[in-house]
């Protein structure tokens, strides 16, 4: 039997295998979903300890993405739910979270920059399917599976939070 | 025509320089490492009603023995907590008496007891049909605007089969503090419903397939150590390969997963509160179970057999786990045989009967209340300004709220740990209340949250059986935090 101690060994290397595959992108959708980075880096490091707490309970059948990111999306979730995010939060800061000096046309940074302000300003329920769908690449059934919400329901809110938005999305490599 | 992109590479390329950095990921792993301890410390805070909770699990134990539901005659809160309990603090209970009335069935929101971050909530469905219920009806599902933080303990079905109670405790809920209105929804009353099948499968293969004999070594630790937990809590949770899973039940999955057998009898765990053989059944459902769900089965081992004498077994206890705060898939089923003790008898047993837990809806009807609860905290919020630091974290305690649920502190922290192995800061701030009639009563920090910068201490009292103590804050004198006087009672201070 393996000692207690040579397991979690075995469970840091995971979470450390685990950081390097998502948290970057995690880190980027809570940003956007969020609308603050600091926030967003203590939604990270909260889905990440939530992750090796339940890392044993993990079931292969499902998705190890998928389960990440039900867990970022609840910790999202309960963040927007405190008082504390409700009396700070205003709106997408890019210039403050993103310090460096992009290189490209001025006219087009301004675009994307509307298009996250956009996607931030939206409601949750948009906002989630959205990043979900189109930023983490994942399938409306993956996302039913992680809002607990049906298949359906998922396309209808895709489809009304496209139409939300003043441009189109393309599909990622999913499809 | 709008314009089109590719959300991901917009984000990808306005977040380039967006990373998880190293400093972030060591305290990520330095948090991970300290988990346990925490983890279980949320439990402390759980009512009395609640007592049967797995002490590594913040989701509830529902035990079938019968001895979890002691049923007690009295209205609301008198009937969770009793009646010597709700002396204490009958003054702050606000009578909320909010109802809605659907096909002969009522939901009423009786009562509420809140202070700034806790709240305490008893409501009812009234049964005004031909039919009374029975034991083991409940409601099916719920939505609520606290859930994330609520805790539900097992109802209690009035003697005439027309009362049905719950009992919601709710912490660090700030949704008080902002004055928001609560809502309460309710979906369909439903009818537990035990099924029993003959099963015939040997014991010893699966036994010897997992290994699961709680080792000695273990047995060095104290009887709560976070270790001999870990170690538990992998039995239990741990995943296996599906050729060592056994198919109970296709549809909806219920599967027998593994035996273990815990030989340490001084374990209080839940669980396991004598040892001996745990038989251990699993729902895999991908369902965001709230132990509530019309169309969820679980079954759990009731009989094994010796097949040496035929000598019948029945469990001497059997439960369902489920974790309702956080993000455990499905649910566990455990089956008690505290007379088997020796491994090798295993392989001469077998299950011979399993029992099935399931639902049939007797109402199919939505109920929806929403109305206000109010502060009725007697003692104003006191300012505070203490300083503590350790272990390369420091707090400032600006604020202490007192009231009959406990004592929240809360204030702004920098740094963060830099040993994981040592405790963290919260777990030094020790707070004490001196009563009037000499005694003095230590709290036990049971919940803490923490933004980047703030945080947000959760104090309560237990008494000897780990049971939630309300306060009688009349009777208080001084409160001390680490040895300084930070509030007293009389008008000097």
């Amino acid at each position: 039997m393996e000692s207690i101690i040579e397991i979690e060994q075995q469970e840091i290397v995971e979470i450390e295998r685990m950081m390097r595959e998502y948290g970057d992108s995690l880190l980027r959708m809570c940003i956007i979903y969020l609308k603050d980075r600091a926030l967003a880096e203590d939604a990270v490091q909260e889905t990440f300890i939530k992750v090796y707490q339940k890392y044993y309970t993990f079931n292969q059948i499902s998705e190890e993405k998928t389960w990440i990111m039900r867990i970022a999306i609840n910790v999202c979730k309960n963040y927007m739910r405190t008082s504390w995010f409700k009396r700070v939060k205003t709106g997408l800061d890019l210039e403050t979270i993103s310090k460096e000096r992009i290189d490209q046309n001025f006219i087009e940074r301004e675009r994307q920059k509307q298009i996250l302000s956009e996607i931030a300003e939206l409601e949750r329920k948009y906002k989630e399917v959205i990043l979900l769908y189109y930023y983490q690449e994942m399938s409306t059934k993956e996302i039913a599976s992680i809002l607990h919400i049906k298949e359906g329901t998922v396309r209808v809110r895709l489809q009304r939070a496209r139409q939300k938005l003043s441009v189109q999305l393309e599909e990622g490599e999913k499809l | 025509m709008k314009e089109a992109y590719n959300l991901k590479k917009v984000i990808d390329k306005q977040l380039k320089e967006v990373h998880l950095n190293a400093q972030l990921e060591e305290s990520i792993k330095a948090k991970c490492l300290d988990r346990s301890t925490q983890a279980r410390k949320k439990i402390y805070s759980v009512p009395k009603a609640l007592a049967h909770v797995a002490l590594w699990i913040i989701g509830i134990l529902f035990v079938f023995s019968g001895t979890a539901y002691a049923i007690n005659h009295v209205e609301g809160f008198s009937m969770f907590i009793g009646e010597k309990v709700l002396k204490n603090i009958a003054p702050h209970v606000q009578t909320i008496n909010k109802e809605d009335h659907q096909k002969e069935v009522k939901m009423v929101v009786e009562a509420a007891i809140a202070d700034h971050y806790n709240s305490l909530l008893v409501f009812s469905f009234i049964n005004e049909g031909e039919k009374p219920w029975t034991e083991g009806v409940k409601v099916g599902e719920w939505d609520d605007s606290w859930s994330q933080s609520g805790k539900y303990g097992p109802p209690i079905l009035s003697e005439d089969g027309r009362k049905l109670t719950y009992y919601v405790e709710s912490s660090g809920n700030e949704d008080i503090l902002e004055g928001k209105k609560f809502i309460l929804k309710a979906s369909n009353i439903i009818q537990s419903v035990e099924v029993e099948e003959e099963i015939d499968i040997p014991l010893g293969d699966l036994f010897q397939a997992h290994n699961t004999v709680l080792d000695t070594i273990d047995y060095d630790y104290p009887p709560h150590s976070k270790y001999l937990y870990m170690k538990l809590d992998r039995l239990l949770h741990r995943e296996i390969g599906d050729s060592q899973r056994i198919v109970l039940r296709e549809e909806p999955l219920v599967t027998f997963e593994y035996v273990g057998l815990i030989q340490d009898s001084r374990l209080e765990n839940p669980m396991n509160p004598d040892g001996g053989l745990t038989l251990y059944t699993r729902n895999a459902s991908d369902k965001y179970w709230t132990g509530t769900s019309h169309d969820y089965v679980i079954g759990t081992i009731s009989e094994i057999t010796d097949i040496r004498t035929g000598k019948v077994y029945t469990a001497h206890q059997r439960s369902i786990n489920y974790d309702m705060a956080t993000l455990w898939r499905g649910s566990l089923g455990t089956s008690q045989f505290s007379e088997i003790m020796d491994p090798a008898d295993i392989p001469y047993l077998k299950a011979t009967k399993v029992t099935y837990e399931v639902q049939e809806v007797l109402t199919k009807q939505d109920w929806k209340v929403e109305f206000d609860v109010q502060d009725t905290t007697t003692i104003e919020p006191i300012q505070l300004n203490l300083g503590f630091a350790a272990n390369g974290e420091s707090i400032q305690i600006q604020q202490m709220n007192i009231s009959v649920m406990g004592i929240t502190l809360t204030g702004t922290k920098t740094g963060r740990p830099k040993d994981p192995k040592k405790d963290s800061i919260y777990e030094q701030i020790k707070v004490e209340m001196h009563m009037q009639d000499g005694s003095i009563i230590p709290f036990i920090n049971s919940d803490t949250t923490s933004s980047k910068d703030k945080f947000k201490a959760t104090c309560v009292v237990l008494d000897d059986k780990h049971d939630r103590v309300f306060l009688d804050i009349e009777k208080i004198d001084k409160i001390f935090i680490n040895g300084e006087q930070v509030w007293s009672a009389s008008p000097s201070m």
